[in-house]
């Protein structure tokens, strides 16, 4: 059974008019309002009221990213085959002019067995030559469809929604294959961790600090009970970049260093964590090194303290909880996630 | 070991620009308006954006009495009011605390020996490792005395495994001897490669996406020569005037004040060859080999292609503004030039023939600052066969205000009629990029901590513009000077200005 949605995307139209009543919606708008676009943003979601949830989080990228964004909701397991389709558009006053800045907002849901349309709605209402930025939200589809795939720009994903991640990484590998070398994958889970890899690695600017990398032992992780995957990424990010491989000693798995020493790890849950990662420890025998981030703070106060040496600290950025500014944060990437790959082959065996 | 930032294995792809070292800046002039306006807000918004190496200290060297306590304090009410974003107060305080006032006048050598003292301890404490940048942004009459104390106290000198260095604010003195002068001064402290010349023009988004409009894009590139350019406009106009700065721009004018350094800068960067790479040197050789090319404007040449001009009463934006002369602090009978339009040739392979017109003023209409490429027309074969079309392309840079770039074609209008009109394709950096620009000391400060010199002029670019500046006041200098014209605040500038873009069959561009 489908339902309309909670929240308006806007004048319904009939799909084969669209294109004619984003012009007309064009033509009664004021003058002081600019069509802008950066980039066609298709967002795909077969989660239960995935309009209501996306329209505003799309009203408030628009602010700061120009789209034109095709939201489709999939409703496959609906009994009738159906394809419903609204127009809006979101605009902003920006701060260096006085005319308003427009994004478009095409809105589709389909039902049933026009689920599978995906492909034709979405070739068909894309704006010519604009990158195409998909934003797959929840499960990939097994068998990724070349035709499809070969001609998206960017997917992102967000792999801490993700209840089998090892079998999804598994189709994400596939789709980034199918793309040969044009789709760059954006999984938010790691863009999540851009301010907090930052400052672990600003740690380790001090040269006092990366002469003891070698000494490093144990690393303790504390996480929000729904990011075990986000402090696995960090953890991953950080073996790869030092050469660690994962092995068992006893019954748990640890890290072995190039030169055979062992790094012990703990991954912490605590559901009282006001962010994803509120902390990170460090731990090199005679020297501690933290990164921590009060909750509410905006700021991550890094530290580093070895015997007998003044201790190190610094405030440095900390990522916005929004989902929409860390959408923000992988729209406005022009390249790709160059060590993402490795981090997660790093951990593969602790994601199943 | 290494020591560099840059060798940490956790940096890689973390940033795509160089990491700046840990060091201590020295700011001298520090109580002036320059460090409250621009520098300390600017390097707070380095440290919010987590942009300053892990180690870094600002010792502010000034006359007045005054604590640390005191003089952060200070600091913190103008980054409040300066900083592009808001002031969060626990980073401040963090920050702050890494700001030391050093009392001492500039000629008291004492003061540059317990200077070195205290650099020398806040080496221990933040782990500087002796990296030091040193900043004059203090009146230009105090750098002489200043980079000698420097000198002679060592201080300016690099430790072993350190860097020492150096930035000078504008202006690079007044004159071709002054700036010799002042460029010995420097170099008897600072080798050329850690000395940099701050014309913050070059820090604007804008200016540096010149280059990239130029060489990252085929199909500017293959028109932007004497076939395809008619001419080439380069406009800065500003409808303030003189304001609280008469000492100074009476002496200076607008040549001296923007023509030598911005102006100059704005045109090496539209007609430069491309560079072999984009490491600073490529960058600059490129640009001193325009100036090189530029045709010396002396004696004769100077009445024929430069019109130099000074407002009077007049309106801007409806309201009734005085003429230079009333201005308080300007002389009734001041002959300073308060506007200033150029016609110049490159005479290079690339642009013989083309004119570069050049123009800068205040209380002009507009404030706007923007590079425009006129092209030729087209052959009058098919649509002007009756008349040259009006309105030929002209591709504009807009370097501020609504930074962007637009460009200008014809197109047919709608009906049966065959008429052209000229339409816009615009490209708006406020519209397409929604993120703040940072402010151009931002990346200037940031460049200068990581040794990158692309952004800042050398000596021979420096002195070159001072020599082609200095053949035209030579010759308003002389007993036949060109006369001194006027215009009335609130317009685009004297009938004469028109009149040598006239000679040219060009008109300028009404922004």
């Amino acid at each position: 059974m489908t339902t309309a949605p909670t929240i308006s995307p806007g004048l319904p139209v009939e799909v084969g008019e669209i294109e004619r009543q984003l012009g007309l919606l064009w033509e009664q708008s004021d003058a002081g309002k600019v069509r802008a676009s950066l980039v066609n943003l298709v967002i795909y979601s077969e989660i239960p009221d995935a309009i209501a949830a996306n329209t505003p989080l799309l009203s408030a990228i628009a602010a700061d990213h120009a789209f034109r964004a095709l939201l489709v909701q999939g409703n496959p397991d609906a009994e009738k085959s159906a394809v419903q389709a609204w127009i809006t558009a979101h605009c902003h006053l920006r701060e260096t002019g006085k005319k308003e800045i427009c994004s478009e907002q095409i809105t589709f849901q389909l039902d049933g067995p026009a689920a599978d349309r995906l492909s034709s709605i979405v070739f068909s209402h894309l704006d010519t030559d604009l990158p195409l930025y998909l934003w797959w939200q929840g499960p990939l589809h097994p068998d990724p469809a070349p035709t499809f795939w070969s001609w998206v720009d960017r997917l992102i994903v967000d792999s801490n929604t993700w209840a089998s991640p090892a079998t999804q990484f598994g189709i994400l590998g596939e789709i980034e294959t199918l793309g040969r070398g044009r789709c760059a994958i954006g999984d938010l889970t790691w863009t999540r961790l851009f301010h907090l890899r930052y400052a672990v690695a600003h740690i380790f600017d001090g040269a006092a600090a990366r002469g003891c990398i070698g000494e490093l032992r144990h690393l303790a992780i504390v996480h929000h009970p729904g990011h075990r995957l986000t402090a696995l990424q960090l953890l991953g990010w950080i073996a790869s970049r030092l050469g660690w491989n994962l092995d068992v000693e006893g019954a748990r798995p640890v890290f072995r260093q190039r030169g055979g020493a062992i790094v012990t790890f703990r991954l912490q849950e605590e559901s009282a964590a006001a962010c994803c990662v509120p902390s990170v420890d460090l731990d090199f025998g005679e020297a501690h090194g933290r990164v921590h981030r009060e909750a509410g703070a905006d700021f991550y106060l890094t530290e580093f303290r070895a015997t007998g040496a003044e201790v190190i600290a610094q405030m440095l950025p900390a990522e916005r909880d929004k989902t929409s500014e860390i959408l923000l944060s992988e729209l406005s990437r022009a390249s790709r996630h160059s060590l993402f790959w490795p981090a997660i082959r790093a951990i593969e065996p602790l994601l199943r | 070991m290494s020591e560099l930032p840059a060798d940490n294995p956790l940096r890689v792809d973390l940033i795509n620009r160089p990491i700046p070292d840990p060091c201590i800046i020295v700011i001298f002039g520090a109580t002036g308006d320059l460090t409250r306006r621009k520098l300390i807000p600017a390097l707070y918004n380095l440290a919010a954006d987590g942009n300053l190496p892990s180690s870094l200290a600002v010792v502010c060297f000034a006359r007045r009495d005054k604590t640390n306590e005191s003089f952060r304090e200070e600091l913190g009410e103008a980054a409040r009011k300066y900083s592009r974003r808001p002031v969060n107060d626990e980073l401040w305080a963090r920050f702050a605390s890494n700001i030391f006032y050093h009392r001492s006048s500039f000629d008291q050598v004492d003061g540059y020996t317990s200077l070195g003292r205290e650099l020398e301890t806040l080496d221990k404490r933040f782990g500087a490792r002796g990296n030091r940048l040193f900043y004059l942004a203090s009146s230009p009459t105090e750098f002489d005395v200043i980079l000698e104390n420097l000198c002679a106290s060592g201080i300016s000198q690099a430790k072993s495994g350190a860097w020492s260095r150096l930035i000078v604010e504008k202006p690079f003195g007044t004159d071709l001897p002054s700036a010799n002068r002042l460029n010995s001064a420097v170099a008897a402290a600072f080798p050329e490669r850690d000395t940099f010349r701050i014309d913050h023009y070059l820090g604007k988004e804008t200016a540096q996406n010149i280059m990239v409009l130029r060489f990252a894009n085929t199909v500017f590139e293959a028109l932007w020569n004497r076939r395809y350019v008619d001419n080439v406009q380069i406009t800065a106009s500003e409808p303030l005037g003189v304001e609280s700065r008469a000492g100074y721009y009476e002496n200076s004018g607008a040549l001296r004040d923007m023509v030598q350094n911005h102006l100059l800068q704005l045109l090496c960067l539209t007609a430069m060859e491309p560079p072999i790479d984009l490491g600073a040197d490529a960058v600059r050789n490129e640009k001193v080999k325009v100036m090189q090319a530029l045709r010396p404007l002396t004696g004769a040449a100077v009445a024929e292609n430069v019109v130099r001009a000074q407002y009077t009463d007049g309106f801007i934006n409806g309201q009734e503004v005085p003429g230079y002369r009333q201005e308080p602090g300007v002389a009734p009978e001041s002959m300073t030039e308060t506007y200033v339009a150029l016609r110049l040739h490159i005479d290079n392979w690339r642009w013989a023939g083309v004119p570069f017109f050049m123009r800068v003023g205040k209380r002009l209409p507009k404030s706007g600052t923007e590079i425009a490429i006129q092209f030729r027309g087209t052959p009058p074969v098919l649509f002007n066969r009756e008349s040259p079309l009006q309105d030929p392309n002209v591709l504009v840079i807009r370097i501020q205000p609504d930074e962007g770039i637009s460009f200008r074609m014809a197109a047919k209008m709608p009906g049966a009629l065959l008429q052209l009109e000229p339409v816009k394709m615009d490209f708006h950096y406020g519209t397409s990029f929604g993120k703040a620009t940072p402010e151009a000391y931002e990346r200037l400060l940031l460049d200068a901590m990581s040794g990158d010199a692309t952004l800042f002029a050398r000596r021979d670019e420096v002195e070159q513009a001072w020599t082609f500046v200095d053949g035209i006041r030579e010759a308003w200098h002389d007993g036949d000077a060109p006369r001194l014209d006027f215009y009335p605040a609130g317009s685009w500038g004297p009938r004469q200005a028109d009149e040598l873009l006239a000679q040219a069959g060009a008109v300028w561009r009404r922004l």
